[in-house]
């Protein structure tokens, strides 16, 4: 039963050794002659300008949310339109069509929800 | 079993299009007083109960074998739908006194019973996941969902982030499982079992993690952590529901995958399982002892009360081990030990939501909740209905006759005799003695000690009314049980043992 698993160990451990003797390899080879320039946190040489750790509007967050859910409707838009084809020459069409109507559904009256209740406005 | 039509689908479209429908309403009717979405609410989860009892009762499945329908779902449907009025009315009763307008409570209760009710119904490992998401979910926002309440949103954080550590050791037990079947139903699970050799690393291993996933939703001793801050910073109707219906939903699917992964489980993990039930109940009795705050207090005792209900799983379980040698004798016991087990689900609600029911609208303070015992300092005098009916609640808690405690605790501990596991029953006594202080301390606190100047108080009558009918169900089921215990044998029939 297990052995079936074999080569993905196999893949795992030759990926681990690869990984370990290349880095040790240029560890020990390369040579190492720092300067200014080459410790700075971008080595393609643009100044750095100011801390990362800044705060970002609370409102980017709502919006990143709202991005999702519609991203993710939109993901599941591809597995159904390949399957539309398939269902609809099996005498199904009218039940796939149902089954996207209800998932579309769902969403709208979430959107309707979150327009309504001001969630889409930047103020 | 026959694939039955969309008709035995009603219950859920009502509950799921019945929280739509709140959220529309809710958004397009400024003109609303609070009141009325909690009445749109509870009409929706009436209507389901309605069209349940109406609708379509033959044992099947829907949706390509996804979900079972059946005397098994219709008690959950049921159980679920009215805990979810329950909670419905208690919500309801403190929006005065916070002045604060939550709508979004409605909605999030209405998907989260759906949610409840297709992990009952689940016939798939893919529908199971789906539920218990769905109610998860929407409990970690009913849970942080207040607003301006540190405690709340650290209980949403709590519960969001392990619930989700839990969701995935459930996700890759079942990858497993499917990696030993091949196929994700419960059908094809169970024809893998007893024809192949089961015995291997894959099928243990998987068992073990979604015990793991399920053992954190019920609040088993290992991970039961989060309980206590959850139940305490969550709003005290929510602490109710989650202590009931998420509870209830939990040993639903619990059960119907004990009995589902019989063969394997009942050999490889009972050892362990029998050490968590014991741990769980011993662990949740002796810590709730030292609890100044109600809310924690019961959160404790929930968890022993998991364990308590875990004995009966292991009662239902433990014939499997005997091997072949009596089959019928097997059937009986674990019949038995599953009607015990759904017998105190349906008691443990009622006498948990009389409880939270008082705890809920006892604080007249705007945002504070009832929660420090001393403070229930002579309540008798000041509200004797609410702490005659917290005491019944009490008192059935603690397993004392006649009230329903007694019986359910009854029930199961004579399952667990039966199933030979005498140890165990006399641990699940002991537990319930030492159970008996901390519960009757709250009363001695109520009715000896003389109302202080901050003692709690509350005139909220509606919610008073409710737990008080609970009350009533308490003693009743404890003096006529027949009627529900019955009715738990027809369902546990209905199980492929």
């Amino acid at each position: 039963m297990l052995e079936k698993y074999l080569p993905v160990l196999l893949v795992l451990a030759v990926a681990m050794i690869f990984a370990a003797v290349f880095l040790g390899l240029s560890f020990w080879l390369g040579p190492r002659r720092p300067n200014a320039q080459k410790n700075s946190t971008y080595e393609c040489g643009i100044p750095v300008r100011g801390s990362t750790h800044i705060r970002f509007f609370v409102r980017f967050f709502l919006v990143a949310i709202f991005f999702l859910l519609f991203d993710l409707e939109a993901v599941f838009l591809y597995p159904w339109v390949l399957l539309f084809q398939p269902m609809l020459a099996a005498g199904q069409g009218i039940f796939a069509l149902a089954e996207m109507g209800v998932f579309v559904l769902v969403l709208v009256v979430g959107f309707v929800y979150v327009w309504r209740k001001g969630g889409l406005e930047w103020q | 079993m026959p694939e039955l039509g969309g008709a035995a689908l009603w219950p859920y479209l009502i509950v799921g299009g019945g929280g739509l429908l709140v959220m529309v309403v809710d958004s397009f009717v400024r003109t609303l007083k609070k009141d009325h979405l909690s009445y749109l609410t509870m009409f929706v989860l009436i209507a389901a109960i309605a069209v349940q009892i109406a609708g379509e009762t033959r044992e099947g499945t829907v949706l390509h074998g996804m979900l079972v329908t059946g005397a098994y779902a219709r008690f959950f449907n049921f159980l679920f739908a009215g805990i979810g009025v329950v909670t419905t009315i208690f919500a309801g009763g403190i929006f005065d006194r916070d002045g604060r307008h939550r709508p979004e409570v409605y909605p999030l209760l209405l998907f989260t019973v759906l949610g409840m009710m297709v992990l009952a119904a689940a016939n798939d490992l893919m529908t199971l996941f789906l539920g218990l998401e769905t109610m998860s979910l929407a409990t970690y926002v009913l849970a942080g969902g207040v607003r301006g309440d540190v405690r709340s949103s650290e209980a949403g954080f709590k519960y969001l982030v392990l619930g989700g550590f839990s969701s995935a050791f459930l996700l890759m037990g079942m990858a497993l499982l499917y990696g030993f079947a091949g196929d994700t139903g419960f059908a094809g699970i169970s024809a893998a079992m007893t024809q192949g050799e089961p015995d291997t690393i894959l099928v243990t291993l998987g068992m073990g993690l979604m015990l793991v996933g399920f053992g954190f939703k019920v609040a088993l001793v290992p991970f039961h952590m989060w309980t206590p801050d959850v139940y305490d910073g969550a709003p005290a109707y929510i602490t109710g529901f989650m202590a009931t219906a998420v509870k209830a939903a939990g040993f639903a699917i619990l059960l119907r995958w004990v009995v589902l992964m019989q063969p394997q489980l009942a050999f490889v993990w009972y050892p362990v399982l029998a050490v968590l039930a014991v741990l769980t109940m011993s662990v949740g009795n002796v810590v709730a002892i030292v609890q100044s705050n109600i809310k924690r207090m019961l959160a404790w005792s929930s968890i022993a009360h998991a364990g308590y209900l875990f004995l009966g799983l292991l009662a239902l379980m433990s014939p499997a081990r005997g091997g072949s040698d009596a089959m019928m004798r097997t059937r009986e016991m674990g019949e038995a030990a599953g009607s015990g087990l759904l017998f105190y689900l349906i008691a443990y609600s009622v006498m948990n939501l009389a409880a939270f029911g008082v705890v809920n609208v006892l604080s007249s303070e705007r945002g504070k909740e009832a929660d420090d015992i001393n403070r229930y300092a002579g309540l008798s005098r000041r509200r004797p209905v609410a702490a005659a009916v917290l005491a019944v609640a009490l008192l059935s808690l603690a397993g004392i006759p006649p009230f329903v405690g007694f019986m359910a605790k009854f029930y199961v501990f004579a399952a667990v005799v039966r199933a030979g596991l005498v140890p165990l029953a006399i641990i699940g006594v002991i537990n319930s003695l030492v159970s008996v202080y901390y519960y009757l301390r709250v009363i001695v606190v109520m009715y000896m000690n003389e109302p202080a100047e901050d003692s709690y108080d509350g005139t909220e009558w509606v919610s008073f009314v409710t737990a008080g009918a609970l009350a009533l169900l308490v003693i009743y089921l404890g003096v006529r049980p027949d009627a529900f215990h019955h009715a738990a044998e027809v369902v546990v029939r209905q199980l492929p043992f």
